[in-house]
């Protein structure tokens, strides 16, 4: 028996201007109103996540730099000897792909839960948007993200970058990573409470992605070895090219970077939204 | 103003059918979609309207829909045909024991639940106290949630859960919270909620409660109207059956 799809979802129609009693909640979905209160329910869960992160363990926020700090210390050391690059340059380089590349996981990992996490909320209390857990966790790891930059901007100009207003170029850079993190980390939420398999599936992308990226190893290297369309397709590494190249070179990143990093959050974006709209009358089964 | 309109609603058979289940289904080594399987049909072809003012009881055994009901009626559950409108604002109430954040603070799980339940945060602060003054936890208040009890759990959401002020108000059976002294304080504080909607719905299993509080009664047996009408004569039928 296959499942019916619900004909008409639930309306709720506005009550009438004027007539609204202290403490009513009323906010018109798709309001503008509505968006902000998804924001502020989001911003404070993911509040109470990162001070749950943050105060469990003993050195704290300093966790959160120092182990991309050390991995990109180990990294950095063996593949500058490798690719005969001076750690000088790899170091920052390797630094901050890898601190970037840690936030797109935390979004795919953490979106896997984000529905389940909120169990209690989604089947006790309506008219919360379901937007709202996912946007949850891309707040969390976009704190983290920060955290790291500010690292980064360290380690670059204790190894002698410069620092210029071509930095002010990787904001955009910047929001595109976190629209890129929600829109996926949407698409996880729904995928893996429809399909709990699919945690399995998505493990193994995600690791394959890491190894198609140049993320420990120059851009060149793909270049040289034929691999030049793994970049072409990779959206990934068009979106930290927008942050990649104003921070690490104090330049202005090329306009098929920006051009295709439009185009994939378009199609990413659209691809959430669609899921989201198919899991929303679905979404509690499937808890 | 609440309306259903030929509502039905069927569970899915599993909760989340898994891939490996998929791909035999596909190869045909799995019995067919259409073998009898787990599905449950909850509701069946109800059409209910309950208007601005009335105060509604929900009656019928264990397993009857009741519960199922009203969460279609506050949009938990989607239907799986039919129509739902509802006109106001509206808020639910049941399952009060779930839907903590564990290793945060009683405060900040108040804020958290103050905001989910469409508060904003001004509003919130300006009634923490109050909300904190009624569960009585004083200084538990601080400690992360995951060492309360059971009772506290409860009551820590009552709290919140009732310092909103819908306009239709979902009620799902009494509330147990704490102690008989607080069972007491509790139910004031509902019925002061209660007075303050336009438009009741209330789940319980008590006749007796369902005649002090409501003009009229729904009957549902196996997910379908078994009788609507004044609840004097809805729950006397009741009662004569079950006996």
């Amino acid at each position: 028996m296959s499942e019916a799809a619900p004909t008409i979802a639930p309306t709720v129609t506005p009550r009438p201007a004027g007539g609204r009693p202290p403490g009513s909640s009323q906010r018109r979905f798709g309001s503008r109103q509505a968006h902000l209160h998804t924001f502020s329910i989001a911003w404070q869960l993911a509040r109470l996540d990162v001070l749950r992160r943050y105060t469990a363990t003993m050195l704290g926020l300093v966790w959160a730099v120092l182990s991309p700090l050390l991995m990109s210390a180990v990294i950095g050391i063996v593949f500058s000897n490798l690719f005969g690059m001076p750690l000088r340059e790899f170091l920052p380089y390797v630094f901050l792909n890898l601190t970037l590349w840690a936030f797109f996981a935390a979004c795919v990992d953490s979106g896997a839960i984000a529905f389940l996490a909120a169990e209690g909320y989604i089947k006790q209390i309506a008219k919360v948007s379901f937007y709202t857990y996912p946007l949850r966790m891309v707040l969390a790891a976009f704190f983290t993200l920060l955290l790291g930059l500010i690292a980064v901007a360290v380690v670059v100009v204790l190894l002698g970058g410069r620092v210029s207003a071509m930095w002010l170029l990787a904001v955009p850079g910047l929001l595109s990573w976190l629209a890129f993190g929600f829109a996926v980390c949407t698409l996880s939420a729904v995928l893996n409470t429809a399909l709990r398999d699919f945690q399995y599936l998505q493990t193994v992308g995600v690791q394959a992605l890491f190894y198609a990226t140049p993320i420990m190893f120059p851009t060149l290297l793909l270049v040289q070895h034929d691999l030049g369309w793994l970049l072409t397709w990779n959206p990934i590494y068009h979106l930290m090219m927008l942050i990649r190249v104003p921070i690490l070179y104090n330049d202005v990143p090329e306009l098929s970077h920006y051009v295709a990093s439009a185009l994939s959050l378009s199609f990413f974006m659209s691809c959430a939204v669609f899921a989201m709209r198919i899991a929303r009358p679905r979404l509690v089964f499937w808890l | 103003m609440v309306e259903l309109t030929s509502v039905s609603l069927t569970f899915p058979a599993q909760k989340a059918r898994s891939l490996r289940e998929r791909i035999s289904r596909a190869l045909g080594a799995a019995p067919p979609d259409d073998a009898p399987t787990s599905a449950v049909t909850a509701l069946r072809d109800i059409g209910i309207r309950i208007e601005r003012g009335e105060r509604v009881g929900i009656i019928g055994f264990n397993g009857a829909g009741k519960t199922t009901l009203l969460k279609v009626m506050c949009g938990i559950y989607a239907p799986s045909t039919g129509r739902v409108v509802v006109d106001g604002d509206i808020a639910c109430l049941f399952e009060l024991a779930t839907g903590f954040e564990m290793e945060a603070s009683g405060w900040d799980n108040m804020m958290t639940r103050g905001l989910l339940l469409g508060l904003s945060r001004g509003e919130i602060r300006d009634r923490m106290r109050d909300i904190a003054e009624f569960t009585e936890l004083g200084a538990a208040l601080e400690r992360p949630v995951k060492t309360y009890s059971a009772g506290m759990f409860v009551r820590l959401a009552f709290a919140v859960s009732t310092a909103i002020s819908p306009d239709v108000l979902l009620l799902d059976e009494v509330i147990a919270a704490g102690d008989v002294r607080f069972q007491d304080k509790a139910r004031r504080r509902l019925e002061e909620m209660v007075d303050r909607a336009s438009l009741l719905v209330l789940v319980s299993h008590s006749m007796e409660t369902v005649r002090q509080m409501c003009r009229r009664a729904i009957w549902l047996h196996d997910g379908c109207v078994r009788m609507d009408g004044a609840a004097d004569e809805v729950t006397s039928a009741y009662e004569r059956l079950s006996s």
